[in-house]
């Protein structure tokens, strides 16, 4: 998949499915079965983009909000983990 | 346009699920009976109720799709695609469907080219497996990747893919003496307050082999590890997330329909709640007696 850019809406691949689980999640790919944790931020997330579309800078602000930190810090954790979602085909740009 | 082979029948007693297969010729009917000798049921069973009625069709071609669309992870996994009311399977030499969510008997079709091709083990117990594996979900259970052991008057599960050390391990308890009830695959059921682990006709590369233990045997389970190969013996406990992870992966051919997986998630869930699951790497060296005290160790910390 190609690098989103950060003004495009992204929105989670309709083969993922999640479920919140004490402070983690796991999420399902369909394609495969292939069951993956992901930490807080990451389940955070996954609910977003599966609630409605968003552009990164919207997503990191959204992070930012929840979790108190600083837009560079929200900003730095959802390109991290939108990397990790990109590796794993689970989200969709445009 | 599919027909059937002859008119025999046989029924055979799957755990939690009575299964009538008719329309068969009396070659396969005999090959079946044989390959299935301990989950044979009485015909009298027939006139009491039958929870699928398999239905043996001829099909008129080959199935012929490439291998690659029957593959998964380097493992041959027959297609399965939901219709209006059920589930279409295709597989290298068959085809075959089932009513989802409707009342019992569950009716299917398993239809193939050629006659000898029904009782193949590729061909009915791939259907079957598929099968059990949605519907023991009405009933709070899972079909589950893993080598089933019984210790101590429990079965003790050790689930991984392929190649994560189920086989080796399952022929270490042979050989220290216990019984094994898979190497592969076995049920899990919540009944009595606690979760059972039953005996299935899909045997994997052990009991191919080795005659184990014979009949829908089931066992209480006294706890579940995520198997993989290490260098040493070695054990962890595990988050909640990662159990539910690792569970689903273990879980084939339910993991990835996307309306079985919410009903999965619950149960696995459950389970966790009510049993140790930890994870374990086991080398190659090590004895079987020395996992299994390793295991309960870990049990009674988890």
């Amino acid at each position: 998949m190609p690098e989103i850019k950060n003004n495009e809406k992204i929105h989670l691949s309709g083969r993922v499915r999640f479920r919140a689980i004490g402070d983690e999640g796991v999420m399902v790919h369909l394609e495969n079965g292939r069951a993956m944790v992901v930490n807080e931020v990451g389940i955070f997330i996954v609910e977003t983009l599966g609630r409605q579309d968003m552009t990164v800078a919207e997503l990191a602000e959204k992070v930012a909000g929840a979790f108190e930190v600083d837009m560079d810090q929200g900003r730095a954790d959802v390109a991290t983990f939108l990397d990790q979602l990109r590796g794993e085909q689970a989200i969709e740009g445009g | 346009m599919s027909r059937c082979w002859g008119a025999d029948a046989i029924l055979i007693q799957l755990p939690m699920a009575l299964v009538l297969i008719d329309g068969l010729s009396g070659e396969q009917q005999s090959t079946i009976a044989r390959n299935y000798a301990s989950f044979n049921a009485d015909a009298d069973d027939a006139s009491c109720r039958c929870d699928v009625i398999c239905h043996a069709a001829r099909l008129s071609q080959p199935v012929g799709l490439p291998a690659e669309r029957l593959t998964r992870n380097g493992q041959y996994a027959p297609l399965q695609r939901r219709t209006g009311d059920g589930i279409e399977i295709i597989g290298f030499n068959f085809t075959g469907s089932f009513v989802r969510g409707g009342p019992a008997p569950v009716h299917s079709e398993l239809s193939v080219v050629k006659e000898e091709q029904l009782a193949w083990p590729s061909v009915l117990e791939n259907f079957l497996r598929i099968l059990m594996a949605h519907l023991v979900l009405n009933q709070g259970g899972v079909l589950l990747h893993s080598a089933g052991v019984l210790y101590q008057d429990r079965v003790y599960l050790f689930c991984g893919r392929s190649n994560a050390g189920k086989t080796t391990l399952a022929r270490k308890a042979a050989a220290a003496g216990a019984r094994v009830l898979s190497d592969d695959i076995n049920l899990v059921i919540p009944e009595e307050g606690g979760y059972r682990a039953h005996k299935v006709p899909f045997t994997g590369e052990f009991g191919r082999r080795v005659e184990n233990l014979s009949g829908c045997g089931s066992y209480p389970i006294g706890g579940l590890a995520l198997l993989e190969k290490a260098p040493k013996l070695t054990t962890a406990p595990l988050r909640p997330a990662e159990a539910l992870a690792g569970l689903l992966t273990g879980c084939p051919f339910v993991n990835d329909d996307p309306e079985e997986i919410p009903v999965l998630m619950d149960i696995l869930t459950n389970f966790f709640h009510h049993r140790p699951v930890i994870r374990m790497g086991v080398g190659r060296g090590d004895a079987f007696e020395t996992v299994m005290t390793e295991f309960l160790r870990s049990c009674d910390n988890a």
